[in-house]
């Protein structure tokens, strides 16, 4: 971490090797955290590239007595998020969109191999999760991927804490409601 | 408590530590005495982690294409030059500023109304100011358009914006009315009546004029507070600008 803040003051100093290192040190987070709530590679990769160049470009507010740097960045990339699903609920509709954003994450080009190794319930899982409020999907993502807290949670999609929690609690209730009693046994029979 | 087993909303509660303490400790001395709940939250427990490895193992597995570098976001971080810098501050504060100076235009419309009551026409009395106001409150409403409201940094601009303009829009209203009330009195005259009928008149003028100002201005300000920062709440403020101005005008455009 140290290393980081080194990092982002060489950059605020005008080195962009480090914006370049900051870049490449938070990429595949942030294009992460931007799948896991958006469902689809193309919608992530313009969310995280907007998150990651502006703040990179709005580094002097940065303030790390307040937060911590990634905290900062998930809560632009949450929002450029949220943007993209703003555009794409006011975007006419069109079929191929449509199919797209209803692709599931492992379709691109499967080989034989990796459909073998992806099982079932997790396609379910996914699915489910993907189906959720946009709200309860961040609180969850943030929980689960992320192992952030609920003080961070709540700092990263702005709300109150206890609303975080809820969040969270409801996002899981929400989702042993869509998965059907079969998919949970199969869960916790894999489980067991 | 030992006839009535846990309901999943306490068991998920009790798992992601969203229960206060006197609820959980309730719960622990339940769990003690109740081996169904003890299963329970077992198998609970044990679904919940599936999902989340599951979840994890998915997000973990998605990777960016090669599109997604630093090089294509390298062009946009040339913001950084101090020029360019300079600018890119100056447009972010153009609202701001936008807001700013039109507020001091309405506040100098109002006291010069008040102040310099020796134009013939009344409606003139109110000089350029408030209309110059007013459209650079519309400016500033309409650049806030496409800005991000979640990102910390903008918060405080944003909110300072929404304030000015909704006090702006406050003014602008009270000058409205009086120009309502001087149309009246003129409509009035022009179509036959007399000057002592145009008293009455003009008061009715002002009382609906009133009204309205009071539910557009306790209205708007509730829907503001609420939808600070987002498009529809500077939609609103554009609307509303853009039909003060035109009331503003409606003097010069008649006269």
């Amino acid at each position: 971490m140290a290393n980081l803040e080194v990092l982002i003051e060489r950059w605020r100093a005008g080195d962009e090797r480090a914006a370049e290192a900051i870049y490449n040190l938070h990429r595949d987070r942030t294009f992460r955290l931007a799948f896991a709530l958006l469902g689809n590679t193309e919608d992530a990769e313009e969310a995280a590239q907007d998150a990651l160049a502006y703040a990179l470009l709005n580094i002097v507010h940065f303030d790390e007595k307040r937060s911590q740097f990634t905290t900062w960045l998930y809560m632009i990339t949450v929002s450029r998020s949220r943007d993209v699903l703003r555009k794409r609920r006011v975007s006419s509709f069109s079929l191929t969109e449509w199919l797209r954003s209803h692709r599931s994450p492992f379709d691109p080009h499967p080989g034989p191999e990796q459909k073998a190794e992806i099982s079932e319930m997790r396609h379910t899982i996914w699915d489910a999760v993907q189906s959720l409020n946009p709200m309860l999907r961040e609180a969850i993502v943030l929980r689960h991927w992320g192992g952030h807290t609920y003080q961070e949670i709540a700092e990263i999609v702005g709300c109150p804490m206890k609303t975080a929690q809820s969040r969270v609690r409801l996002a899981h209730q929400k989702l042993a409601q869509t998965l059907s009693e079969t998919d949970l046994q199969q869960i916790a029979e894999e489980t067991l | 408590m030992k006839t009535n087993h846990l309901d999943l909303d306490s068991l998920t509660g009790y798992i992601y530590y969203t229960l206060d303490d006197a609820t959980r400790e309730g719960i622990d001395v339940h769990l003690l005495n109740c081996p169904t709940c003890r299963g329970r939250l077992t198998e609970q427990e044990l679904k919940q982690r599936k999902i989340s490895e599951e979840l994890n193992a998915v997000i973990r597995q998605a990777t960016p294409s090669n599109r997604m570098s630093f090089a294509a976001i390298s062009n946009r971080l040339q913001i950084r030059h101090p020029f360019r810098l300079f600018w890119g501050r100056l447009v972010l504060s153009t609202p701001l500023a936008l807001a700013g100076v039109g507020l001091l235009l309405a506040v100098l419309g109002l006291w010069q109304f008040l102040e310099v009551r020796t134009l013939s026409t009344p409606s003139q009395q109110l000089g350029t100011f408030p209309t110059l106001a007013c459209f650079l409150f519309m400016l500033a409403s309409v650049e806030e358009f496409d800005k991000t409201f979640s990102i910390r940094s903008r918060f405080i601009i944003t909110i300072l914006v929404a304030g000015i303009l909704w006090l702006g829009s406050v003014f602008i209203g009270l000058l409205n009315i009086i120009v309502i009330r001087d149309l009246a009195i003129l409509a009035t005259v022009a179509f036959g009546g007399k000057a002592v009928e145009a008293g009455p008149v003009a008061i009715l003028a002002v009382m609906v004029a009133a009204m309205f100002y009071i539910g557009v201005v306790i209205g708007g300000a509730e829907y503001h507070y609420r939808n600070v920062g987002q498009p529809n709440s500077w939609k609103l403020f554009s609307i509303t600008l853009l039909v003060q101005l035109f009331i503003l005008i409606l003097p010069y455009l008649i006269l």
